[in-house]
């Protein structure tokens, strides 16, 4: 069975380089610029009776779009923040947000690649595309094209992240400007669904209500870390004893294998997305004990963490460093692994939040967040986990 | 093959005692082996009590490779985290664990390394089920409810909560995982009776003669009958051979410089105490 199939994909390969070579000018090599970088990839683009045809995979991972596959109908659908296009091998007619429209040459599978159309992607999604015959260069402008004024609120787990995209974006383009508060994730969505902020930051799920006026894109994966002061000699706590602890039931170190000391819960906000998780996970739906002291954000529930010796938090693994001390929850610590696969108890999802669709700028933002560039050099730098 | 073992064991006899001069843990650990001259042990006990803080040994893992480090060091002075195969191999690479222990190949490990087990799944159905045999598109198949039946039978699935080890493996081994925005989801249908323990799946599949279970490939016992994966049977040749697929070795790693504390563990996994930790959470032991 898998022998044949083997056999199968590899003549259908042949046969498709083969159909190809006729209308490949084999001869030209042609370069890929996104925003003004080189795009390394194995697969090169090709012209194919004078359209450039592009690798999909590598200008969506640029670009920061998502891409499904349907095997049964040879369909590719490219997800932007804004637009949806969908492309069929071998057919000419393709869609952009359901608007049918037609192309000079099919999308089609060079050496397992799916290749397709520079100028109808690029176009589809707003981006703008140059082709330069003599030095044989295709370049796509994006992340570069960006104007006018964004305003994000919300989430102070994820305002680390929209910071530095935002710093990064602003550099790229003089004419962008980019303002990012923290509030909290209940503040965030609530802005969001107001229409007061051109993007949303929440590090909790939309309810069922909320979803009504708000749209949540996954921009990045975070564990939830319980954090106590590193002079803590404790290490491991049972998932039953975290909620005992943040519940008030167990209010000393020496039940959990501590020092005898009273032990000083720590909490966040009750709008806080981190909060939010915390009592979803661990606590059953129940709320933190009243007793804790709450904090605005993650860093100052971090800050206090450290200060006090007796105090247990907890906070985004993004925040966590040698001023706290992770203690692992039934042996198990929040990493990328742990957190990807879903067998740490507190991994969760961060989102930005649009108001329906999101357009212009505010839509561009919301992609970069999700592309390979934001991903690899900020998400994973700053301490989160990636999407990809 | 012998000669190795006679060599290995003289080793390890010869560093174990070394050890003992030294360093309370790692005779602390000797106490379980069966091996240990009592002489050392006197020696032990007095350093024990001069210092209690003895560093541990610090012991990183995969979480598939978790109930092994917990159940293999119960009462020892192990420091022993789940933090991932790649952090776990980074952490002996950057010298802030001595031991990784993960479920993967030989191939992945740099440094010193040894096959200490094997975790693995095996479906069981009733004793009396016509089943024998059962492939991995079938269980692809039938798990995930794109099909009803397995060979024409209409069975009740029966799995282990989400939360145990042989439910992770399960999902990873077929595999029965998607990902969605960077994180795996599980494929399994919503139909499957899910059971808390892995011993409830088999009082399950041993009360109803149209049930399918899955379970550890090392807790199968005659209340149910295991089934033969691409007509492969489950057994101690098969899974150390690789024949049978739905297994993956138990590696142990160290850095060059840790032999010692490498040497004290894989004794510790060969020793009778070893064996029955091994046996006791379903995984195989390497012989």
């Amino acid at each position: 069975m898998f022998k044949s199939k083997k056999l199968f994909a590899i003549v259908l390969v042949v046969l498709l380089s083969i159909s190809n070579l006729v209308g490949v000018n084999a001869a030209e090599q042609i370069k890929l610029v996104i925003d003004n970088t080189t795009i390394k990839s194995s697969v090169a683009p090709v012209v194919v009776k004078g359209t450039t045809l592009i690798p999909l995979r590598v200008a969506t991972e640029a670009l920061g779009a998502q891409v499904s596959w349907n095997q049964a109908n040879q369909q590719a659908t490219i997800k932007t923040s804004a637009y949806t296009v969908i492309f069929k091998i071998g057919s000419t007619q393709y869609t952009v947000n359901g608007a049918k429209k037609t192309l000079s040459t099919a999308p089609q599978i060079i050496s397992g690649n799916t290749m397709v159309p520079l100028r109808a992607l690029s176009e589809a999604i707003g981006a703008t595309v140059n082709y330069n015959d003599k030095t044989n260069t295709a370049s796509i402008n994006y992340f570069t094209t960006m104007t006018g004024k964004i305003k994000i609120t919300g989430s102070t787990t994820l305002q680390p992240i929209a910071q530095a995209a935002a710093d990064k974006l602003m550099l790229m383009n003089k004419d962008l400007s980019v303002s990012v508060a923290g509030g909290g994730s209940g503040a965030g969505i609530k802005d969001t669904a107001a229409g007061t902020n051109n993007l949303g930051m929440s590090s909790r799920e939309l309810t069922a209500d909320e979803t009504a006026t708000v749209r949540a894109i996954t921009v990045a994966n975070d564990g939830i870390a319980v954090i106590v002061n590193p002079n803590n000699s404790v290490k491991n706590l049972t998932k039953d004893q975290v909620s005992k602890i943040f519940l008030g039931e167990i209010k000393n170190w020496k039940e959990v294998g501590g020092k005898d000391a009273p032990i000083l819960v720590q909490t966040r906000e009750t709008g806080s997305g981190t909060r939010a998780t915390l009592e979803e996970m661990i606590l059953s739906k129940k709320s933190v004990v009243a007793t804790a002291t709450p904090f605005t954000s993650s860093a100052l529930i971090k800050q206090a963490v450290a200060k006090e010796a007796n105090a247990i938090g907890y906070d985004s693994v993004g925040y966590v460093d040698s001023t706290v001390k992770v203690v692992s929850i039934d042996n198990v610590v929040p990493t990328a692994e742990t957190v990807k696969s879903g067998s740490y108890v507190m991994g969760r999802s961060l989102f930005i939040l649009t108001k329906g669709t999101p357009t212009g700028v505010s839509a561009i933002f919301a992609d970069y967040l999700r592309s390979l560039d934001c991903q690899k050099n900020i998400v994973i730098k700053e301490g989160y986990i990636s999407i990809q | 093959m012998k000669l190795n073992r006679v060599v290995l064991i003289a080793l390890s006899l010869i560093l174990g005692i070394g050890a003992m001069t030294g360093c309370v843990n790692k005779a602390k650990l000797n106490e379980t082996l069966n091996h240990v001259p009592a002489t050392v042990n006197v020696i032990a006990e007095q350093e024990q009590v001069i210092d209690q803080s003895e560093v541990n040994t610090i012991l990183r893992g995969s979480i598939n490779a978790l109930p092994f480090m917990l159940e293999l060091t119960q009462g020892l002075p192990y420091d022993i985290t789940a933090v991932g195969k790649e952090a776990a191999i980074e952490a002996v690479n950057f010298t802030e664990a001595q031991l990784a222990l993960f479920d993967g190949t030989l191939d992945e490990a740099v440094g010193l390394s040894e096959i200490v087990a094997y975790a693995g799944v095996v479906l069981i159905v009733n004793p009396k089920s016509g089943l024998e045999n059962i492939t991995v598109e079938e269980v692809r198949g039938f798990f995930t409810g794109e099909t009803q039946d397995i060979q024409g039978q209409n069975l009740t699935l029966v799995l282990p909560s989400k939360a145990l080890p042989s439910r992770m493996l399960f999902e990873e081994l077929f595999p029965l995982k998607g990902d969605i925005n960077g994180i795996q989801k599980s494929l399994i249908t919503d139909a499957a009776v899910t059971v808390d323990t892995d011993e409830a799946v088999i009082q399950e599949v041993a009360n109803n003669p149209n049930a399918i279970g899955v379970i550890n490939v090392g807790q199968i016992n005659t209340q149910v009958k295991g089934l033969k994966l691409e007509g492969i049977e489950a057994n101690q040749s098969t899974i150390v051979d690789g024949t049978y697929t739905a297994t993956k070795p138990i590696v142990l790693m160290a850095q060059a410089s840790n032999k010692e504390v490498f040497h004290i563990f894989i004794e510790l996994t060969k020793s009778e105490k070893g064996k029955t930790a091994i046996k006791k959470i379903g995984f195989v032991p390497v012989n």
